[in-house]
């Protein structure tokens, strides 16, 4: 066996952080797009959204706040879902030791930890947020309702942040602890326990909670307010929330590099 | 040895945990192109070293080298030289055997595909496991999980192969294939592999290098290693007197000890002695000076890497 098995061979020209970034980026992709894993998503979250709010689409007297508000609180269970798709995405591969042998390959960590975070945060909005919110656009103009595409998608978006926060909440705490339970358990608890803690005032309107849901301190959600032309009464919430997905990335990324395997 | 022609070099390399010590200040010299087998209990901190070697663990102090390349500062360049198989190889379940290598591949081609999948179909057929190419990973037995392992660490004919118990998971024939695999990568390949198995590390090793409680306590050729301690000792089978004859060469300035193995008929006397020499020149006179006594065989004893490594291991001993 000599070195001219591989001498036909182009060598890959990737160093420094982009170590290993279109093998590992490609593969992230491939789990969700190369699988049967995002039509059962999309199938799934399509039907949520659209089969719970045809009532209100096809019902005698369709009410846009209602519908809207009713859609944002469907993208809330999205981030259950979210915590149940990351939860093993670090932890998993710590534990099975598939971590360690990528890593023994010239892979950066950084570039580890975007195959985590970039093509999960595309599967899971594509999936629980853009298709389905595309097919309720496409049933609520067949209805013959008149929602502005412009707004519907910027609603649409601060939905996906939301989902964007748990994600990201989920990667972080996937490298700070090393068994499941408390990375599934702490963005459970979270999503959950907004609504107490929603009851404080001043927090209300700044908790992730308040993009998708309307609390005691606004009359509607984030979203809803956006999609339906009526002004935002939450605007903390989106500073809040994108602080807070980029405090949990840097915190991944960092604890991830030093991270023994 | 000059640092040239080393593959690996480690200076006071130490990890310790909670000021316990895994890996204690060692110097490892591993050559090129050599078979270097890594030997130690469990908990030694031979895999400690391997991760330290491949940038997955940090050494806490020391440093070391891989072809001169700093293990810590050019961690992505070391990597890119080494193909590693873990102790207990875990895959991507999802994925098949031809998959995986395809996976591994990408770290360090960028094609063409064609003759990427050529590789891929090379190795599957180096290691035996062809038919089972297309069948997910978890559908694999530990041996085929293995031998996936190590086609999956030399798809890029990497310049140094770090094994971590590579034939651990195989069957007796499984291992026989494992170990001619290993000989014909040291054409290419320096091999730095750890095992338990130490009939292998005789069979295949040029070097070999013994850890103990995250100290080296050996380390050098095989023939080195084995003849440690062993200098010095003779045994030789009599018939007749014992007791006369264990007497006997007490009773010599240049042996300091006699053990017996009754076998009956007759007995086996391991001799220790303090001066090779006069031993081996001198041993049989003193015996066959008592008529009584028939020496029917004599011979320098050699010792096997299993009795040095129980010897050794069992003594603490080290070499500084």
């Amino acid at each position: 066996m000599t070195k001219a098995g591989i001498a036909a061979l182009e060598p890959l020209h990737e160093s420094g952080w982009r170590g290993g970034l279109s093998n590992l980026m490609s593969a992230g992709f491939r789990s969700w797009w190369g699988t049967k894993d995002w039509w059962i998503q999309a199938l799934l979250w399509t039907a949520v959204i659209n089969g719970s709010l045809a009532p209100f689409i096809w019902g005698d007297t369709p009410d846009e706040l209602d519908l809207f508000t009713l859609y944002s609180v469907m993208s809330m269970f999205g981030a259950i879902a979210v915590a149940i798709v990351m939860q093993e995405a670090i932890v998993g591969e710590k534990r099975s030791g598939t971590a360690a042998w990528v890593l023994s390959k010239p892979v950066s960590r950084q570039t580890f930890m975007l195959s985590k975070l970039v093509p999960n945060a595309v599967g899971v909005i594509a999936t629980m947020i853009a298709i389905p919110s595309v097919l309720l656009l496409f049933q609520v103009t067949l209805a013959g309702m008149e929602v502005s595409t412009p707004r519907f998608a910027l609603g649409a978006s601060v939905a996906a942040l939301n989902l964007l926060f748990f994600l990201t909440l989920t990667l972080m705490l996937g490298t700070l602890f090393d068994s499941a339970g408390p990375v599934i358990a702490i963005p459970l608890a979270f999503a959950f326990g907004q609504q107490l803690i929603a009851g404080i005032p001043g927090l209300g309107s700044v908790l992730p909670w308040a993009l998708v849901v309307a609390t005691n301190e606004s009359d509607s959600s984030v979203a809803s307010a956006l999609i339906t032309g009526q002004p935002v009464s939450a605007p903390g919430a989106i500073v809040f929330t994108v602080v807070a997905c980029g405090i949990f990335t840097f915190v991944a990324f960092w604890k991830w590099n030093r991270t023994e395997l | 040895m000059n640092a040239a022609d080393l593959a690996v070099e480690t200076t006071a390399l130490s990890r310790s945990y909670d000021g316990v010590n895994a890996v204690d200040s060692i110097d490892l010299k591993v050559p090129r192109h050599s078979v270097f087998g890594f030997l130690g209990p469990n908990g030694a901190g031979k895999t400690t070293t391997m991760k330290m070697l491949l940038g997955l663990i940090r050494p806490t102090a020391g440093s070391g080298t891989v072809f001169g390349l700093d293990i810590v500062a050019d961690s992505s360049e070391v990597r890119r030289r080494i193909g590693y198989l873990p102790q207990e190889p875990r895959f991507y379940p999802h994925m098949t055997a031809r998959e995986t290598l395809r996976f591994a591949a990408g770290f360090f081609f960028s094609g063409p595909a064609d003759r990427i999948e050529a590789r891929v179909d090379e190795m599957l057929e180096l290691v035996g496991i062809a038919e089972k190419a297309d069948r997910p990973i978890k559908t694999l037995s530990g041996g085929e999980t293995q031998r996936l392992g190590i086609a999956q660490a030399k798809i890029h004919e990497p310049d140094l192969l770090i094994l971590d118990e590579p034939a651990a998971a195989l069957d007796p024939l499984g291992r026989r294939d494992v170990l001619a695999i290993l000989e014909q990568f040291r054409a290419t390949s320096t091999v730095f592999y750890s095992t338990h198995i130490l009939d292998d590390v005789q069979r295949v090793s040029d070097m070999v290098c013994i850890l103990n409680k995250g100290r080296i306590i050996s380390q050098g050729q095989i023939g080195e290693v084995l003849s440690v301690g062993t200098d010095s000792v003779f045994t030789v089978e009599i018939e007749g007197d014992v007791e006369r004859a264990r007497t006997a060469l007490l009773g010599q300035a240049w042996v300091d000890q006699v053990a017996v193995e009754d076998n009956g008929a007759s007995a086996r006397l391991r001799v220790t002695a303090n001066d090779a020499n006069a031993a081996e020149t001198r041993l049989q006179r003193v015996l066959l000076e008592d008529e009584t006594l028939v020496v029917k065989n004599f011979a320098k004893h050699s010792a096997n890497l299993e009795e040095v490594f129980v010897e050794l291991v069992a003594g603490g001993s080290t070499d500084d």
